[in-house]
């Protein structure tokens, strides 16, 4: 399998002093592409630093970080930017979406702000509103869509094109569980499909959807669970009870 | 790169927002909108202000005015120049004085339907006088005359009747009355209307030619229409309106600054997913440019329909008619609109560079970037200050000609300086809340907790008070003594004669006269001072007195009279009168009205007057053959009290006793405190013309102190409109804590106490940092010669400096009493 | 889970033989409770015992034996679904001991252990969402079990990471019976009274 997020020895503090923060401290992780991993620690463990690093939004203050085998310390800010277009997708808790636009425009923005032309990409926008089961909402505005639906319409911006980098925030926070549920069994038949994903969350019923969790506590990676055995082994007799 | 397709996202996502979110531009689409209106408002009208040259040149390229001593001598050369330039319109000139006053009146002899003069005339009632017994009158001579149609009017040869009543439609305030040409009635000058031009006369404006026909002088002064004035004055008005764009571009920065606030969270989701700053930035940008062309459309709709409106009411402010679809400045017009736009998207380009550079996470997070650094601004302001002050310094030479580079770029620099100080003087207001109570202190935390906003407002309070403090300070500087004209406006003088030439006046007639003045005054309210004027003694014992009694001097005009007893100047090769006004009897009330208490005037003292050097008594009936002749007189010296006429020179009677003369009653100053209406100014032309006297009142309508107040209330104004503008922004961020305090139990008394703090705090600093700005950048440009700045327009400034701040604190009060409205769910945004 | 009153409940849909009635069980509920043939049998005999169920009669013996519900069991299932489980256990949970007692012992770390308690949870977790995730999306009844089995482990971590917190900010130092002290039999530690 080979390794889509790479992040080696990465440490970030925020402030200086007397009022330094170490939001991370010498973290590894590597996340192989079809593999779902989940971030799970309590808040301020730093979770979310390490996902906004992950994403390039933030850079960290020590150690590497490397999509696809390119570090990005080594890209100019504009080459991140086109980074995050082309092949990372971000899922947050809310805020997800633009107001001002409709359902497909806001799953075409990455799209067209790489731009791809309208028609093409509205095209691909579909495709992925409707494997989702949302074309028939493909013209509402955010405002008018549930909260259910406005998630799923997140993830298909974040999936759609070849996006292979799926980052996610607290996907299903702001969900009742059985829309938690479906946002989770989207997020996982992405992976399944190759796409390398970071899902930070406190919350372990959604951790335990990922293939592996990984255990931050004050920034630093405390644990992590074996690599759940593939779906071949389930055949096999439970191991206890 | 990312391409066109990214950029069109951009702007149809910010194109959206903008309609969805009408609501929140509202203050300042109307703002800018407000501004763009008066801009083009103003500058249309500025633009058809100025006289056409239609007013005097008709449809004629050139004109020839004709002169000469002989009437009958100018109809040869007018012959001769038709055979030289073709045909051409003809207009006589006779000067008619009108009764009861200095004034006098063109009578014009015209052909109506001339060629090229017939735009200069036209009918407003009744029809055009079609024989020379017949004449049309404007409604000023109308007045002077008290003519109607039908009324019969003695002028040159005989009596006419008024058939009509007529106007220069280029120039409103062109009075004259107006017959056909005839052969009896000699004109004493004629204007030729020509085109096409001649070497001898010459096509430069201004030449004046001697010309001889049978030995007889007449004199031709050539000219030639200029280039328009509306193009200089749309030049300025351009560059006014940039002025005020920049001002208003200010405030719309500060409300940029607040969406861009607001949009903080989508414009980081934006970065998260891949738009690089260019993206965000034009994610702005595209939003002031959506604001500046909606404002600036609508802006249009409101100057033009304002213009079609009200055209006509400017007309008798520009002195002639104006047609409003014709007289449009497109160009201007457009100039000013695309300015307009221009300056809004750019008043958007530093929020959105800002807001380009937040770093993500913050942005996602919704957390404002933290405060820039004062200090650099400040350090930036001074520098600029500096700038400002050297370029002004060593930019105006000693004649007090700046180069424009100077003019323009020191002032600006100096703005500049300015405006880079707002957010340090901002943060000053941080120790004064410490204390006071806990509303006002938290209005003032909250000025300098929201420095971006409060930096914007301060900023553009600061400009505009700038503006009008400069404009007090240099009319004030710029009030030299002798420009107020010949009387105050709530000033009157009836005098025997404008002349100092007093005609014999029956004690009958005087005693009459003395009582219509009395009754105008009291009618009006106003104080009466007799003015007595010295003559030379009547005839004594000796019995030599060549002048006694009869009048010496006639006047150009044919008036006779006696001449009074003048005051000049000994110069080196005789005697010069400068001030040719008339000395009067030093009366104590006349002392009083110039503030003189008669005790404090030594005993000695021949001449109280504002005049200095060598002062000599004239009297003109005496024949004086050299200096030697005048007597030296001691004067005491006084102010200048700015009007000509105002009686300033007074004669003791210690003088009058010593030389032997007489005095008489020869007429009386009116001050009735109040500006004169023109309708009082008319009863005293009535009351003056029966009496064969004269009425002057005041001559100059548009004074300096007029300009002062104007500034000043305009001044306040701007400021005021601003803040009501930019306090909402500024209150709006902290809308929440206002709802907390509301939840807390505060009452619309504390929420008064808080807008009024602000915005009395804000127009506080903003008018010191504007008084100190107008100072700086006036030093500098009259380092030279700082004199003028001594005369310092207190009240003026006072007003600004105390009064706007209570006025924004009033203000602030009463407009705050609103109850907040429930928190406003933050849209997914 | 009240294996008896899951079996009442099956035989209420119709009389069915204890082999099917195991299947039946087992497809109910996954892999989550596997039950073997024995307890199935011996459930049943009980329940016979007990009225609650009647088979066809004595001569068929062994998986071939139909059992049906009687009037008894009926109402006894009633009665059961209605009765809400007893929720006032005593804490003796092992966990909880497990943890008061590593509070004890200095040698110990006990963010270790209730990582390691955390981890092996979540694993469970894991699994239990495999089943889920794998499972026919309109499968309710798989679901609803394997819901309930998720919720269960989920209650436990988030009283380790509560216990984890609040062990971060109140550090309790370990009380080891110290040779120094003299035993103090008058006043024993309330926290030993709870659970001893």
């Amino acid at each position: 399998m080979t390794t889509t997020i790479e992040l080696r020895n990465v440490s970030k503090v925020y402030g200086s002093g007397a009022a330094e923060v170490h939001a991370l401290r010498e973290v590894d992780l590597s996340v192989a592409a079809g593999e779902l991993v989940a971030v799970m620690g309590p808040s301020g463990s730093g979770k979310s630093t390490l996902l906004t690093i992950a994403g390039s939004l933030e850079e960290p203050t020590s150690g590497e970080v490397a999509i696809d085998g390119t570090l990005l310390s080594t890209m100019s800010r504009n080459e991140q930017a086109r980074l995050r277009r082309r092949s990372i997708g971000f899922v947050f808790q809310d805020f997800n979406l633009l107001a001002g636009l409709t359902a497909s425009e806001n799953v075409t923005l990455p799209l067209e702000l790489d731009g791809m032309r309208a028609k093409t990409a509205r095209a691909l926008a579909l495709e992925a509103l409707g494997t989702l089961g949302l074309a028939d909402r493909a013209g509402t505005f955010p405002d008018d869509l549930s909260g259910g639906e406005r998630q799923r319409v997140a993830i298909a911006r974040a999936l759609v094109g070849d996006r292979h980098v799926l980052l996610a925030d607290e996907p299903t926070g702001a969900l009742d569980s059985t829309n938690g549920e479906s946002v989770m069994r989207l997020l996982r038949t992405a992976s399944e499909r190759g796409v390398a994903g970071i899902i930070v969350t406190h919350d372990a019923q959604l951790a335990s959807w990922a293939d592996r969790v990984v255990f931050l506590r004050d920034g630093r990676v405390v644990d992590q669970t074996l690599h759940l055995p593939g779906p071949e082994s389930l055949l096999e007799p439970e191991p206890h009870r | 790169m990312s391409g066109v397709a990214g950029r069109k996202v951009i702007v149809r996502w910010t194109w959206r927002l903008v309609r969805r979110d009408w609501r929140q531009q509202l203050l300042v689409l109307a703002l800018i909108t407000f501004a763009v209106a008066a801009c083009l408002f103003a500058t249309i009208a500025a633009v058809n202000m100025p006289r056409s040259n239609t007013a005097s040149f008709g449809d004629a390229e050139h004109r020839i005015l004709l002169a000469s001593d002989e009437p009958d001598a100018i109809a040869p050369v007018v012959a001769d120049m038709e055979q030289r330039f073709g045909p051409l319109d003809v207009i006589g000139h006779t000067a008619v004085p009108i009764p009861g006053s200095v004034d006098t009146l063109d009578f014009r002899t015209q052909d109506t339907a001339g060629p090229l003069g017939a735009p200069m005339l036209a009918l407003r009632s009744g029809r055009y006088p079609s024989s020379a017994n017949e004449v049309a009158v404007t409604d000023g001579a109308a007045d002077a005359f008290h003519l109607v149609i039908g009324d019969h009017v003695t002028l040159g040869s005989g009596s006419k009747t008024v058939v009509g009543t007529v106007e220069n439609p280029a120039d409103l305030g062109d009075e004259f009355i107006v017959s056909t040409p005839t052969a009896s009635d000699l004109p004493e000058s004629v204007t030729l209307l020509l085109n096409g031009h001649d070497d001898e006369l010459g096509n430069r404006p201004g030449r004046i030619t001697q010309l001889r026909l049978d030995d007889r002088r007449v004199t031709a002064l050539s000219d030639t229409g200029e280039s328009s004035e509306r193009g200089a004055v749309a030049l300025v008005m351009l560059s006014l309106d940039t002025v005020a764009m920049l001002l208003v571009s200010l405030i719309a920065a500060a409300a940029f600054v607040v969406i861009a606030q607001r949009r903080m969270r989508q414009l980081g989701m934006l970065a998260a997913i891949g738009a690089n700053r260019a993206h965000l930035r034009l994610a702005m940008v595209a939003h002031g440019l959506a604001v500046g062309i909606i404002a600036a459309i609508a802006g249009n709709v409101v100057a033009f329909s304002t213009w079609f409106a009200f055209s006509s009411s400017l007309e008798n402010l520009a002195n002639h008619r104006i047609d409003p679809a014709s007289d449009i400045p497109f160009d201007v017009v457009i100039l000013g609109t695309v300015l307009a736009v221009v300056t809004t998207t750019a008043a958007a380009w530093w929020p959105a560079r800002a807001s380009s550079r937040v770093p993500i996470v913050r942005a996602l997070s919704g957390r404002p970037p933290d405060p820039s650094r004062v200090h650099r601004s400040a350090a930036a302001g001074i520098a600029f200050l500096a700038l400002g002050c050297v370029v002004l310094v060593v930019g105006i030479d000693k004649s007090g000609e700046a180069s424009p580079y100077a003019a323009i770029g020191g002032p600006i620099a100096i703005v500049f300086g300015i405006l880079f100080l707002c957010p340090l003087a901002i943060r000053t207001l941080g120790p004064f809340a410490r204390r006071l109570p806990v509303t006002s202190r938290l209005a003032l935390r909250d000025l300098t907790r929201y420095q971006a906003r409060a930096g914007g407002a301060l900023a553009a309070i600061t400009l505009g008070l700038g503006i009008a403090c400069t404009t007090i300070i240099v009319a004030a500087a710029a009030t030299p003594p002798d420009t107020g004209g010949n009387l105050a406006s709530d000033q009157l003088l009836f005098r025997l004669s404008g002349q100092p030439l007093m005609p014999e006046v029956s004690a009958e007639e005087l005693a009459r006269l003395e009582a219509d003045v009395n009754d105008f005054a009291a009618k009006i309210g106003a104080d009466v001072y007799p003015l007595d004027a010295v003559f030379a003694a009547r005839p004594d014992e000796s019995g030599e007195t060549p002048n006694v009694g009869k009048p010496v001097i006639i006047d150009p005009r044919g008036e006779t009279g006696q001449p009074v007893i003048m005051v000049g100047h000994r110069v080196d090769h005789g005697i010069e009168l400068r001030n040719p006004d008339v000395p009067y009897v030093a009366t104590p009330q006349l002392l009083a009205l110039r503030g003189i208490d008669p005790g404090t005037v030594a005993a000695d003292v021949d001449v109280i007057t504002p005049e200095s050097g060598p002062l000599v008594f004239v009297d003109l009936t005496a024949r004086i053959r050299g200096p030697e002749d005048a007597t030296d007189i001691r004067a005491l010296q006084i102010d200048d009290p700015g009007y000509s006429e105002v009686p300033q020179t007074f004669i003791t009677e210690e003088a009058i006793r010593a030389h032997g003369w007489t005095t008489r009653r020869i007429g009386w100053f009116v001050d009735s405190h109040h500006a004169l209406t023109a309708g009082q100014r008319s009863d005293a032309r009535d009351i003056a013309a029966s009496s064969g006297t004269v009425a002057i009142t005041r001559d100059q309508h548009h004074a300096l102190g007029i300009t002062r107040s104007i500034a000043t209330a305009a001044g306040m104004l701007l400021t005021l409109a601003i803040l009501a503008m930019t306090i909402g922004l500024i209150r709006s961020e902290a809308q929440r804590d206002l709802q907390t305090l509301t939840a807390a139990g505060a009452t619309s008394v504390t929420r008064r106490t808080i807008t009024a703090t602000t915005a009395a705090a804000l127009a506080l600093l903003g008018a010191i940092l504007g008084l100190v700005g107008a100072y700086i950048a006036l030093i500098a440009g009259f380092s030279d010669d700082l004199h003028p700045l001594t005369r310092v327009p207190t009240t003026n400034l006072l007003t600004i400096v105390l009064g706007l701040p209570i006025a924004a604190g009033i203000g602030g009060w009463l407009l705050a009493g609103r109850q907040p409205s429930a928190i406003t769910r933050q849209a997914l945004e | 889970m009240s294996v008896p009153h899951a079996l009442l409940a099956l035989l209420s849909e119709g009389p069915s033989f204890g082999l099917r009635l195991r299947q039946e069980f087992e497809a109910r509920t996954g892999e989550v409770w596997p039950l073997n043939v024995g307890q199935v049998y011996t459930t049943l005999q009980r329940l016979e015992r007990d009225g609650l169920v009647e088979s066809d009669g004595p001569d068929s013996e062994g998986p071939q034996k139909r059992y049906r519900l009687t009037a008894a069991g009926a109402a006894e299932l009633a009665t059961w679904l209605r009765t809400p489980p007893d929720t006032s256990l005593p804490p003796r949970d092992e966990l909880v001991i497990k943890v008061l007692v590593t509070l004890r012992l200095p040698s110990v770390d006990v963010h270790e252990v209730l990582q390691a308690h955390r981890r092996h949870f979540i694993e469970a977790m894991q699994r239990c969402t495999q089943i889920k995730a794998r499972a026919d999306a309109d499968d309710v009844e798989l679901a609803l079990v394997a819901d309930a089995e998720l919720y269960r482990l989920d209650a436990i971590v988030r009283w380790l990471d509560a216990a984890d917190s609040r062990l971060r900010r109140h550090t309790i130092t370990p009380k080891s019976p110290t040779p120094d002290l003299p035993p103090q039999p008058t006043r024993p530690s309330r926290k030993a009274a709870v659970w001893s």
